[in-house]
């Protein structure tokens, strides 16, 4: 095994072909995950997140969809660089992607237990038998009960938190050194939600492997993340150790997520101040901060003549901003009026 | 003390019988059952085939033995003044011109109608079910392609082509293979797989779209495997039903083609499993319309009630299959 991170993507960019021009979804993303641990993708809808999951997956739909550049080095090997056959020896083996809706992600004809061997037989080489028997283990171990007699139920015998469940367990089924695990809690209610982050956290110890978890949620990636990349428009806007993220914020996109969710150690009379504006059309993205329209601390001739790049604030800290702004930094006047 | 402590062994636990794993297909079962015209209909369908299957045990006469004397005898219940043509209870639907027996030749007619509603059906699922996957799972230009060569088959008038075809190729070996039987199979294929393939594609552009097939790409099943594990058993309903409504035409189309001379030819052959047909037997019927109405109607009748019986399982099909139709 070769030393370094598990996975590493360097300049990730990928384009889709639309009618009004090309989407830049991914532009320059880069950033790595090693093994064992835990990177949160955060970011609201549209920034790129599930972009950048199913571009490591190489299933960006083509056409339209395109990875235009950049190379993704798993293992040290370019997953850019492999054939199809070979990549899908990839997929669900050593990659293997657990998605949004657990409702729609299992096929409604087939029983659940066909959809968990079908994996084993194609990966592992193992027989019927043998695939089913640790199927049952596999279900087991994600907290289905009685799990030898659901192998034949179908998934609309099951429950969201269930199927959710069921997902994991497929995803899980070849023990993969990545799991991606797109908002995996996003279609379910809280106490489900609660379960299976915990389910994923227990299984990854277990099985050792590095877990890329996309949300839009900061609670999930507080409780879950050891670091954390968060995405906006495409791009990398602040990467750093959780903790750091957290208590420390660089970038004004992350302070105004923060600022917008309340905090359990906070005093509860703190207004939540949404982040004014919408996010910014993909397609004809100027040279400049791409969050400088909805940001308080917006600098006229400075944030509009570049796009900043992402330097170091702090120690495995890293942020797009031109200007050494912290959650302490007063909001200038002029901002406050526009609102 | 009064109270006693109940043992374990009794205090244990009902045993609840657990409702077995119910797949779709059972539930549309369910369904189906409780539609009395479709399952009235397979009880007529597998009387028809019982009758295909031992028409030689049923049938007191050679289907194509002809009897000098007893030419267009009139059904049982009908007595004339001739002795020749008046009914009589072993020809219990009459002779006809040629003094065979009607009812042997129904029976052995019901074969060729039977294996003409399905054969033809099962080579348009092997044509038809494979491009129609391909072609909506591929897109683009292989479904640019494969759609254009479906509608130019689809716009070419299908009767038509059916009887140039079964006209041009009748003296070929094809055209005498199985009494004829083989070039119409081939023939109603040729013009039948559009319609299939068009439902297919449907199925399969929406299907595609699906999480589920993106679920199974990135668990890395092959192309191959998701066209036929995944997507086709999520279109099989619609097949189904397209099949079910499709035997009827392919009856009524054999039965056509025959009485208009270009389909399947009589066998004089005492050991040909496909002696005549029904459609053989309404042209012969309506050369003798003026002899009496029984010749013509018999097979006709026949024609009618199988038709039906297929059409309407295919509408209990369809309303099983898919209830949100209802």
């Amino acid at each position: 095994m070769a030393n370094g991170p598990l996975l590493e993507v360097q300049n990730l960019e990928t384009h889709f072909k639309t009618q009004d021009g090309v989407v830049k979804a991914v532009n320059n993303v880069s950033f790595h995950v090693d093994r064992g641990e835990t990177l949160g993708i955060v970011g609201e809808s549209g920034s790129g997140k599930s972009v950048t999951a199913l571009s490591i997956m190489r299933l960006i739909p083509n056409p339209p969809g395109k990875i235009a550049g950049g190379k993704m080095l798993f293992d040290g090997e370019n997953l850019l660089d492999l054939s199809e056959p070979e990549m899908r020896d990839i997929r669900g083996n050593r990659i293997s992607m657990i998605f949004q809706d657990p409702m729609t992600s299992l096929n409604p004809v087939l029983t659940i237990g066909r959809q968990i061997t079908e994996s084993l037989e194609l990966h592992m080489k193992m027989t019927p038998r043998e695939a089913s028997n640790r199927a049952v283990e596999l279900l087991g171990m994600v907290g289905i009960p009685s799990a030898a007699r659901r192998l034949d139920d179908y998934p609309h015998q099951f429950s969201g938190g269930m199927r959710q469940r069921v997902m994991i367990a497929m995803g899980l089924s070849c023990s993969p050194e990545l799991l991606i695990a797109d908002e995996p809690t996003t279609a379910l209610d809280v106490t489900i939600q609660a379960q299976i982050l915990e389910l994923i956290k227990r299984l990854q110890r277990e099985i050792g492997m590095a877990v890329i978890i996309i949300t839009h949620d900061l609670g999930v990636v507080a409780g879950m993340a050891d670091r954390v990349v968060v995405m906006y428009a495409g791009r990398m806007v602040e990467e750093g150790v959780t903790q750091e993220i957290f208590e420390n914020p660089r970038m004004p996109y992350t302070i105004g997520l923060l600022r917008s969710i309340p905090r359990l150690d906070e005093s509860s009379d703190r207004r939540l101040t949404p982040i004014r504006g919408l996010p910014p059309d993909l397609i004809a993205l100027p040279e400049i901060c791409p969050f400088s329209p909805r940001c308080d601390y917006f600098v006229a001739g400075k944030c509009d003549a570049q796009t900043p790049p992402l330097r170091n604030v702090g120690p495995d800290h890293r942020a797009a901003c031109l200007f050494d702004i912290t959650l302490q930094t007063p909001i200038p006047e002029t901002a406050v009026e526009a609102v | 003390m009064a109270t006693t402590i109940p043992s374990t062994q009794a205090n244990a636990a009902p045993e609840i019988p657990l409702r077995a794993p119910r797949s779709l297909w059972s539930d549309a079962w369910r369904r189906l059952r409780k539609n009395v015209a479709a399952m009235a209909s397979i009880i007529v369908i597998i009387l028809f085939v019982l009758m295909a299957i031992f028409a030689p045990q049923l049938s007191r006469f050679s289907p194509i033995t002809q009897t000098a004397n007893n030419s267009l005898r009139q059904p049982f219940w009908i007595k004339t003044n001739s002795p020749t043509t008046t009914g009589l209870p072993q020809h219990i639907l009459g002779t006809d011109a040629i003094g065979r027996d009607i009812f042997s030749q129904l029976m052995y007619g019901t074969r060729v109608s039977l294996i003409v509603g399905f054969i033809p059906q099962v080579i348009v699922l092997l044509i038809g079910v494979p491009i129609g996957l391909i072609s909506g799972y591929a897109g683009g230009r292989v479904d640019n392609l494969l759609m254009r060569i479906t509608d130019i088959v689809y716009a070419f008038p299908d009767v038509l082509f059916v009887i140039t075809l079964t006209t041009a190729l009748r003296e070929t070996f094809l055209g005498q293979a199985f009494n004829g039987l083989l070039l119409i199979f081939i023939a109603l294929s040729i013009v039948g797989w559009t319609g299939l393939t068009r439902l297919v594609r449907g199925q399969v552009l929406s299907l595609k779209e699906k999480e589920f097939i993106e679920a199974a790409r990135a668990v890395g099943v092959p192309t191959s495997a998701i066209l036929f594990k995944h997507i086709l058993p999520n279109c099989l309903a619609p097949l189904i039903v397209s099949v079910a409504f499709g035997v009827p035409g392919a009856i009524i189309a054999e039965a056509f083609l025959t009485f208009l001379g270009t389909g399947m030819r009589p066998s004089t052959d005492i050991n040909a499993p496909f002696p005549t047909s029904w459609g053989a037997m309404l042209l012969d019927g309506y050369n003798n319309l003026s002899s009496g109405p029984w010749y013509l109607l018999f097979p006709a009748l026949c024609v009618g009630i199988l038709t039906m019986a297929f059409t309407f399982l295919g509408d209990g099909l369809r309303d099983a299959l898919d209830p949100r139709g209802q």
